[in-house]
């Protein structure tokens, strides 16, 4: 799945990692800062879309998923 | 689902509360409420807490807010700015919280009784930025800027009262005086008391009384009965002049102001520990970076840096050598005064102090972490402690003042309808107030303290607060701390053999020890001062062994064992203690046996304190034998050897179970454990300044009688609040049925306002007298 988020730099990158790493597990996530919609794509299929967005917004990060 | 309990910061009406009851929330969450605050069921505390927090805000009920203003690291884009906001509105018992990019800063308004900034730099660390703590810089300032203010209101208060009070007492029958009293008593009564008035009202308000309420309602009535006679002289049958009491109201302001005074200014100087502390945190660092050197703040340090120390330069973190070699003298931290040879891969601390060399390190533990700074937190926790005996002297004005108002009301009560008189009614009314005027209990605690204080001062005793001066006088068992308590804590030479004495030895060996800065080779030469220079050539300084050098041709060695044994010198001497060889090529010619001497007088001062009664402890790091030995010589039953800092803790912590009071006397950090773990701490003389801070009390000097004075001193002073005490409320408690009017059936006496407030002084002037008089006692 993707979301459309506001990642925006390696910073913000490094930010998510231990919330992302967490919740899909390391290497089952990557963020393309270089897009202007900065995606978020991640492979772990197990998990809620939901449960993404909402630890996102817990430390700050919108994200929206992209149908 | 998890309970949060708030309290409102004042409690409020049962008509208010129902007002609450009725709120609607937008939360599903559920309030319990009562008088004195609320608790929430919730699962999510962030969001419902806003609304619930601004919607009982708007009915005029005001809650323990924080807001606070914190730099936060590591921002990057404002997107980090934003990430950092919304994970500091997450933290529970956060009411808002907004971000600065571009001043990296978060201001943050919170509950205290739920979070603190401490939860804040956590949470922001998990996901990589980091929080600044100053809070006790501010928090300092405050408290000084609240301490000058009152400072300045009593000055200025003084104005008013001394002609007052000259008034009342020489002036009464002048014409003019109840105007010029009205005039003076006005600003002291409703300016410099209104404290008492809006306190007095609040608690009035939740049907509660105290201190203020006595103050507010004496003066008041006071005051407004003196307003009702200047208009109708002759309303209470007095010829001549109106009886006015203008100057009992006033005066009453003036003492407790001033009891309050003196109350803060003792408490003022507990917090200059902190500082102190503060102070040996060094603020700017050497940062190495691809091998340049830059200078930085030590607050922005992270794990890993490189740091660069200088020849006597603070180590300013936690860390370890990477590169470099010095002596380190870190007496602060371990209360070692022999400085440690620090190598690459050896552990350095915050707080010491590198002697000679350049060190390089990588930063192990960020500022906040550091060793030093847990201890400035420990100290920070104790300073928020208050005198066990305040709390007694709150629990009986508790009572006291319900009891005065229903004693004044009821002899207003029995004047009046019993005996149809109203004159003497409202007459005893008053009196009984002012009689009562609870002055005299608020100076007998901080007065003592003052001059108990002061005195210890004088005496090289510095005490923290009115908790350990208490305790202090009811030691049973002390422990003390070898190194630099018994003994001088610098080395010094204990015992020297030569082995040929040919005078020229001694001026070679001085001559190639002056080249050292070693404490080890400083105590050699400072053995010898007298011997005059020569000419020493090839000196070599070998580092952590010792030094060689030539004269006439021949070859010298000075150092220690390992440094003979390199060099094929046969060592006839073998002992666990330090020592020093001095060889000429192969041959031996002296040894040094070099340690810590024990201080003058120390056998005597130790019989004095068992003289007192108190069991004596001997801990220390050093040898098992060593400390046996020194045990034995002074008289002391009780010595354990190669304690560690964290055992001497446990020892401390174990002994409590078994005595009454438990005091450990040391010099270093190395006993902030067990100082911490003791009822009552002293740290001792040439000691590391963090230990003082620390300490309950402090000893300046060298002398361990210093001790015996302390334990004295707080035996007088303890003693002295008490006797204050006593004469305060048996006065208070004498003069009310006389003031009611009890002798009027005997001998027709009745105590009149005027005099009732001369007797409130007197029983004040009593109670600084008696403090004044621990001033004179032999320690």
């Amino acid at each position: 799945m993707k979301f459309k988020t506001n990642i925006n730099c390696n910073n913000c990158v490094a930010k998510v990692q231990t919330t992302l790493d967490g919740l899909v597990g390391a290497g089952n996530w990557q963020v393309d800062i270089n897009n202007p919609e900065k995606i978020l794509d991640v492979k772990n299929l197990e998990i809620a879309a939901q449960d993404v967005t909402n630890k996102l917004k817990r430390i700050g990060f919108s994200a929206e998923e992209l149908v | 689902m998890a309970t949060y309990r708030i309290d409102f910061a004042e409690a409020i009406a049962e008509s208010k509360l129902d007002k609450l009851k009725n709120i609607a929330f937008d939360t599903k969450d559920q309030i319990a409420w009562s008088r004195t605050g609320i608790s929430i069921d919730s699962n999510d505390l962030s969001e419902s807490l806003p609304e619930i927090i601004e919607k009982i805000s708007s009915q005029q009920v005001r809650f323990n807010l924080v807001s606070q203003t914190f730099k936060v690291l590591n921002y990057s884009c404002a997107a980090c700015a934003n990430s950092a906001e919304t994970v500091l509105k997450y933290v529970d018992g956060v009411v808002s919280s907004s971000a600065n990019y571009a001043n990296h800063s978060a201001s943050v308004t919170y509950l205290p009784q739920l979070t603190s900034p401490q939860i804040f730099k956590e949470r922001l660390q998990e996901i990589g930025f980091d929080l600044i703590l100053e809070k006790s810089f501010d928090f300092e300032k405050a408290q000084n800027q609240k301490f000058e203010r009152q400072k300045k209101e009593l000055y200025l208060s003084a104005f008013f009262a001394v002609p007052l009070f000259a008034l009342g007492m020489f002036f009464m029958d002048w014409q003019h005086m109840p105007m010029v009293s009205l005039i003076l008593a006005t600003p002291l009564v409703f300016y410099f008391g209104r404290h008492f008035f809006i306190n007095a009202w609040k608690k009035l308000l939740v049907k509660d009384t105290n201190m203020d309420t006595l103050v507010a309602l004496s003066t008041g009535v006071a005051y407004f009965f003196s307003v009702y006679t200047m208009i109708f002289p002759h309303a209470f049958g007095h010829h001549g002049h109106s009886q006015v009491y203008f100057e009992s109201a006033g005066i009453v302001v003036f003492f407790v102001l001033l009891g309050k005074y003196l109350e803060d200014f003792a408490k003022n100087r507990a917090s200059d520990a902190i500082k102190k502390l503060m102070e040996l945190n060094s603020r700017s660092v050497r940062i190495i970076q691809d091998g340049k050197e830059t200078i930085g703040n030590v607050e922005n340090i992270v794990k890993g840096h490189i740091l660069r120390v200088l020849a006597g330069e603070k180590i300013p973190l936690d860390g370890i050598v990477v590169s470099g070699q010095s002596h380190v003298s870190e007496s602060m931290i371990n209360g070692e005064p022999i400085p440690n040879l620090k190598l690459t891969g050896d552990k350095l601390f915050a707080g010491t102090l590198n002697q000679e060399g350049v060190l390089e390190f990588r930063v192990e533990k960020i500022y906040s972490e550091t060793y030093l700074s847990q201890i400035i937190k420990k100290v920070e926790t104790a300073l928020s402690s208050k005198a066990p005996v305040q709390k007694k002297v709150d629990q009986v004005s508790r009572i006291f003042v319900p009891m005065v108002i229903s004693i004044s009301i009821l002899s207003f009560l029995v004047w009046y309808f019993i005996f149809h008189n109203f004159d003497l009614a409202l007459l005893s009314f008053i009196t009984v107030l002012v009689v009562a005027c609870p002055c005299a209990m608020g100076l007998a605690t901080p007065t003592a303290l003052m001059v108990g204080i002061g005195k210890g001062a004088a005496n090289g005793i510095l005490i923290k607060n009115a908790e350990s001066l208490e305790k202090a006088g009811k030691i049973t068992d002390l422990v003390l701390d070898k190194t630099g308590t018994l003994t001088k804590g610098k080395p010094d030479i204990v015992s020297e053999n030569w082995y040929d004495s040919a005078a020229i030895y001694p001026k070679i060996l001085v001559n190639i020890e002056r080249n050292s800065t070693h404490p080890m080779a400083k105590a050699i030469a400072g053995h010898f001062p007298d011997e005059e220079e020569i000419n020493i050539e090839q000196v070599e300084n070998i580092s952590g062994k010792g030094i060689k050098a030539t004269f006439e041709g021949e070859s010298y060695l000075a150092g220690n064992e390992q440094f003979m044994l390199e060099n094929g010198v046969k060592i006839t001497v073998k002992s666990n203690a330090s020592i020093i060889y001095f060889a000429k090529n192969n041959t031996l010619l002296a040894d040094f046996e070099v340690g810590d001497t024990l201080k003058t007088d120390v056998k005597a001062d130790i019989t004095a304190l068992q003289r007192m009664g108190i069991k004596l402890h001997l801990l220390s790091g050093d040898k098992q034998q060593v400390v046996k030995d020194l045990a034995e010589s002074l008289g002391i039953d009780q010595a354990r050897g190669e304690v560690l800092p964290d055992q001497k803790g446990d020892y401390v912590q174990k002994l409590k179970g078994n005595a009454d009071m438990v005091a450990m006397v040391g010099d270093g950090i190395n006993d902030a454990v067990a100082l911490a773990n003791a009822d009552v701490s002293v740290a001792i003389g040439d000691g590391s300044d963090a230990a003082k801070e620390v300490a309950d009390i402090t000893v300046l000097g060298t002398d361990i009688s210093t001790v015996k004075k302390a334990i004295n001193l707080s035996k007088f002073t303890t003693s002295t609040i008490y006797q204050n005490l006593f004469w305060a409320f048996i006065y208070n408690t004498l003069m009310i049925p006389v003031a009611a009017g009890i002798l009027y059936f005997y001998n027709g006496f009745l105590m009149s306002p005027m005099l009732a407030s001369a007797a409130m002084a007197m029983s004040s002037v009593s109670v600084v007298s008696n403090s004044l008089r621990l001033k004179f006692k032999k320690l």
